[in-house]
């Protein structure tokens, strides 16, 4: 059974359509939400939490339909928004403390459990000062906080990294980790590539508000193109090895000193890089195999849309 | 005259009230006593019997509405916004960090709020006067050109001395709509009308004995005026108040650099 | 040593049902104006004019029978349903229950869209339907309190002094109208004031907003009115309408003509100004899925 299941969703702000027949599974633990700004990702975290009103489709968590839990669904999810989403004026405690008693938990069970859960995530010294003194790594560990003081099953954490030093970041991480060792599922909505490498096993690509990939990180990295590193040696800089490798259909991005990055389809490996070597008149003679980042699938799957995204 | 990091800071200021919702509001109620005069027109037109002329109607226009309601509420909607709006939006780092004295951009900003509701008010009163004076005949326009001169000069210290007063509300306070308001509204009407020496600390008071509305010929205005006090003291009293506010206000504003670089250091 | 080391623990306790969620956002919006110094002066501010009734009810009933007392206190208005309506309405107090309803209603929706928290809100089991109820609730307490609560007191100190309930039995609509007025008028306010708060990200633009439509409708209507003489104008005035509203409900007459007083006109206005508020409402929330 899958933890989230969501089918054709459809979302439209007036006439624009936000979200356009979004479908993906998720089976459990951490899965990213990757997609460059203006994707849909807020939007369908947004969609999930009932927050903006589906113009067509349906989701189902926990194998059951979102339509028929209503709002007893947002019992079951914690929701980290990407920005402020703190009321100035409340400690850290009390803040988390009302949200556990609108998520359901008594009085009493709220407060024990807000103390708890700000211990969790390392705020235990602070619980007592106002949100606005807070540093941003601070706010966004109090919201993660929020978000896990009814022990929800699921958790959609929009940006939870963002503008946090890069310890901090860490310390993030590292939480969401333990989080989804404890047996939860995390959405992560981002668009830091890094993030989603350290933490997803699983990885939802939008854009435009449709779905351009849903894969497992690790099933990615080892298919489709394969990337290489070569030294080539030769007469002149190269410019035969390039054109030949152009002339097999293949990528070859010259770097320093006769050092090439070389995509290669899938099927083609080490022999056909030599065989093409040898007939531009030289040899190869270092050969290193590159995993495939998260970044190229990314740029991958937007260039399927028939543009590139500058500034990644 | 304004250096030119000043004058910038007035322009903006000036451009950012005329376009904003608040500056719509404002144009709305600045043409309600043309509305008023126009009204008072058809209804002559239509040989409705009518509780009063032309020059009735401008005088408790002008005495009533315009410094009675128009100039507070204006004041108090832009002048309690002036640097309120700024720390909302999140542009006051870019303005503390420009090369230019926290006290000349309060200055600016509350120079720019003064010329735009007192140039707003100048029109309403224009209007007004245009509309219904001529009720009375042509002759009744040139009759009291003196009034309206009053009127104008009158109106633009009132805007300055609100304006002062609330601009200073505005820092000082964390809730200056509030304060504003009790002020504004609460202590002006209610005071400004008992009699006693209380009503001499409220503007109202003063700005009425300023008012040149002393020879209405049906009398409602002359009620409303019950003032013996001199024009001289009127006068420095307003300008006192208003010197006094934009002071305080100036030392409130560089305070509060102070105490945001403390907050930085600490 | 990494923060989570410090062990997650699950939460197996019970929770509240659906219904209740509301509670919480109600005792939030409600508890911090009670620890605010300025905010209990101001009540007991509105509450100065009803020692004025406080004092009337003494002078009756312990110096009615006194010899030397009797022509004093005969002259004196007596507590009734009249003199309910008057402290009720009287411009000072209208005044203070639109300062209240700035000062609490402003921020009730437009200081969460600005914190955003409002998604924080209603991304709990938290409809958008008990939203506006906990904080329209809040916002009708403290209505309550500078309507309702002087009038009991006020009845209170009339049974009390007096020693028997034949008082209350003869003017039970002092009761019953003021709640009936706190219901209409107050009630029509909060609607009013949750509509206004939610068009905006300000609780200060809300108030200047308030501010605008109230004293500038009263303002106009007082200037058409001076030209025209036309007492129906006064039909656009909310502290018109409230005034009217309360002399309707205790039965009192109003303090201006009584053609005006027309309880059609009247309920019209306010079902008028409901039914605004409750578009205003249905348009800001209904884009939410959680309506229900």
């Amino acid at each position: 059974m899958s933890v989230l299941s969501v089918h054709d969703i459809r979302v439209k702000y007036g006439s624009t359509e936000a979200l356009r027949g979004v479908t993906f599974e998720v089976q459990g633990g951490a899965v990213g939400l990757l997609g460059p700004n203006g994707a849909g990702k807020s939007t369908l975290i947004k969609a999930l939490l009932g927050l903006v009103p589906l113009a067509s489709g349906a989701f189902s968590l926990m194998g059951q339909d979102s339509r028929a839990l209503g709002p007893a669904l947002r019992d079951r999810v914690g929701y980290v928004p990407e920005r402020e989403g703190l009321r100035p004026g409340t400690s850290g405690v009390a803040w988390v403390a009302l949200l556990g008693e609108l998520s359901g938990l008594p009085r009493r069970a709220a407060v024990e459990r807000a103390h708890e859960v700000l211990q969790y995530v390392g705020l235990e010294e602070s619980r007592y000062r106002n949100v606005e003194t807070f540093s941003t790594g601070m706010r966004q560990r109090l919201k993660l906080a929020g978000a896990l003081v009814h022990d929800p099953a699921l958790l959609l954490l929009d940006e939870p990294t963002s503008g946090m030093d890069p310890v901090g970041r860490e310390e993030m991480l590292g939480l969401c980790r333990d989080i989804v060792r404890q047996g939860k599922t995390v959405l992560l909505s981002t668009h830091i590539l890094k993030d989603v490498e350290a933490l997803c096993a699983q990885v939802v690509i939008l854009h435009r508000g449709q779905v351009q990939a849903g894969v497992s990180v690790e099933d990615w990295t080892r298919s489709e193109a394969q990337h290489f590193l070569v030294q080539w040696e030769g007469e002149g800089r190269g410019e035969a090895f390039a054109a030949a490798c152009g002339r097999a259909g293949w990528t070859a991005e010259p770097r320093k000193d006769g050092l090439f990055k070389l995509v290669l389809p899938a099927g083609e490996g080490p022999r056909s890089v030599f065989r093409v070597a040898r007939e531009a008149g030289g040899a190869v003679n270092r050969f290193v195999r590159e995993e495939t980042s998260l970044e190229e699938l990314f740029l991958s799957a937007l260039q399927k849309n028939g543009e590139t995204h500058a500034g990644l | 005259m304004m250096e030119g990091p000043v004058r910038a800071v007035f322009g903006f200021t000036a451009r950012g009230m005329t376009r904003s919702v608040k500056g719509w509001l404002f144009g709305l109620l600045l043409v309600l006593p043309w509305a008023a005069a126009l009204l008072l027109r058809l209804l002559i037109w239509k040989g409705v019997q009518v509780p009063m002329g032309g020059v009735t109607l401008y005088g408790i226009l002008v005495l009533a509405y315009v410094t009675g309601f128009l100039v507070p509420i204006a004041t108090l909607f832009f002048g309690t916004s002036l640097v309120a709006d700024e720390v909302e939006g999140g542009t006051l780092p870019y303005l503390f960090g420009r090369p230019l004295r926290r006290e000349k951009i309060f200055l600016a900003k509350v120079a720019a709020m003064t010329a735009v509701l007192a140039a707003g008010c100048w029109l309403s009163i224009l209007g007004t006067y245009l509309l219904s004076m001529s009720i009375d005949g042509a002759g009744a326009l040139g009759r009291e050109a003196g009034t309206l001169l009053g009127d104008l000069a009158t109106t633009a210290l009132a805007v300055a001395a609100y304006g002062a007063l609330f601009a200073f509300l505005g820092l000082a306070m964390k809730k200056p709509l509030f304060w504003g308001l009790i002020i504004g509204f609460g202590w002006e009407n209610l005071v400004a009308w008992l009699p006693g020496f209380l009503k001499r600390l409220t503007l109202l008071f003063h700005l009425h004995t300023l008012l040149p509305h002393s020879a209405a010929p049906q009398g409602v205005v002359q009620q409303m005026l019950a003032s013996s006090e001199s024009r001289v003291i009127a006068l420095a009293f307003l300008l006192v108040y208003t010197a006094l506010f934009l002071g305080l206000g100036c030392v409130l504003i560089r305070r509060m650099e102070a105490s945001a670089a403390e907050r930085e250091e600490g | 040593m990494p923060v989570y080391e410090q062990g997650y623990e699950a939460y197996d306790g019970r929770r509240n049902p659906l219904g209740s969620r509301w509670k919480p956002l109600f005792r939030e919006e409600i508890l911090p104006y009670f620890k605010k110094r300025r905010f209990v002066f101001l009540l007991v501010l509105a509450l100065l004019p009803w020692l004025y009734g406080v004092a009337l009810t003494f002078l009756h009933t312990q110096l009615g029978d006194a010899d030397w007392a009797k022509d004093l206190v005969t002259k004196l208005p007596v507590v009734d349903e009249k003199l309910v309506a008057k402290l009720l309405t009287n411009g000072y107090d209208l005044f203070l229950l639109f300062i209240v309803a700035i000062w609490v209603g402003s921020g009730l929706v437009a200081r969460d869209r600005k914190d955003m928290t409002l998604d924080v809100f209603l991304g709990r089991a938290v409809t958008s339907v008990q939203y506006l109820w906990a904080k329209g609730a809040a916002l009708g307490v403290f209505l309550l309190l500078f309507s309702f609560l002087p009038t009991l007191i006020l009845v209170i100190f009339q049974v009390g002094l007096t020693g028997e309930a034949g008082w209350l039995a003869e003017h039970l609509r002092v009761l019953w109208g003021t709640l009936l007025y706190t219901a209409i008028g107050p009630g029509t306010l909060v609607l009013f004031m949750l509509a206004l708060s939610s068009m905006a990200r300000s609780p200060r633009v809300v108030g200047l907003a308030f501010i605008a439509l109230v004293f500038f409708g009263d303002m106009a209507c007082g200037v058409v009115y001076a030209i025209t003489k036309v007492s129906a104008v006064w039909f656009f005035s909310l502290s018109r309408e409230l005034t009217a509203l309360a002399c309707l409900c205790l039965g009192a007459p109003p303090p201006f003509a009584s053609a005006d007083l027309h309880p059609a006109l009247v309920a019209l206005f306010f079902a008028g100004l409901a039914a605004a508020s409750a578009a205003v409402l249905w348009a800001r929330f209904s884009r939410r899925g959680v309506l229900r």
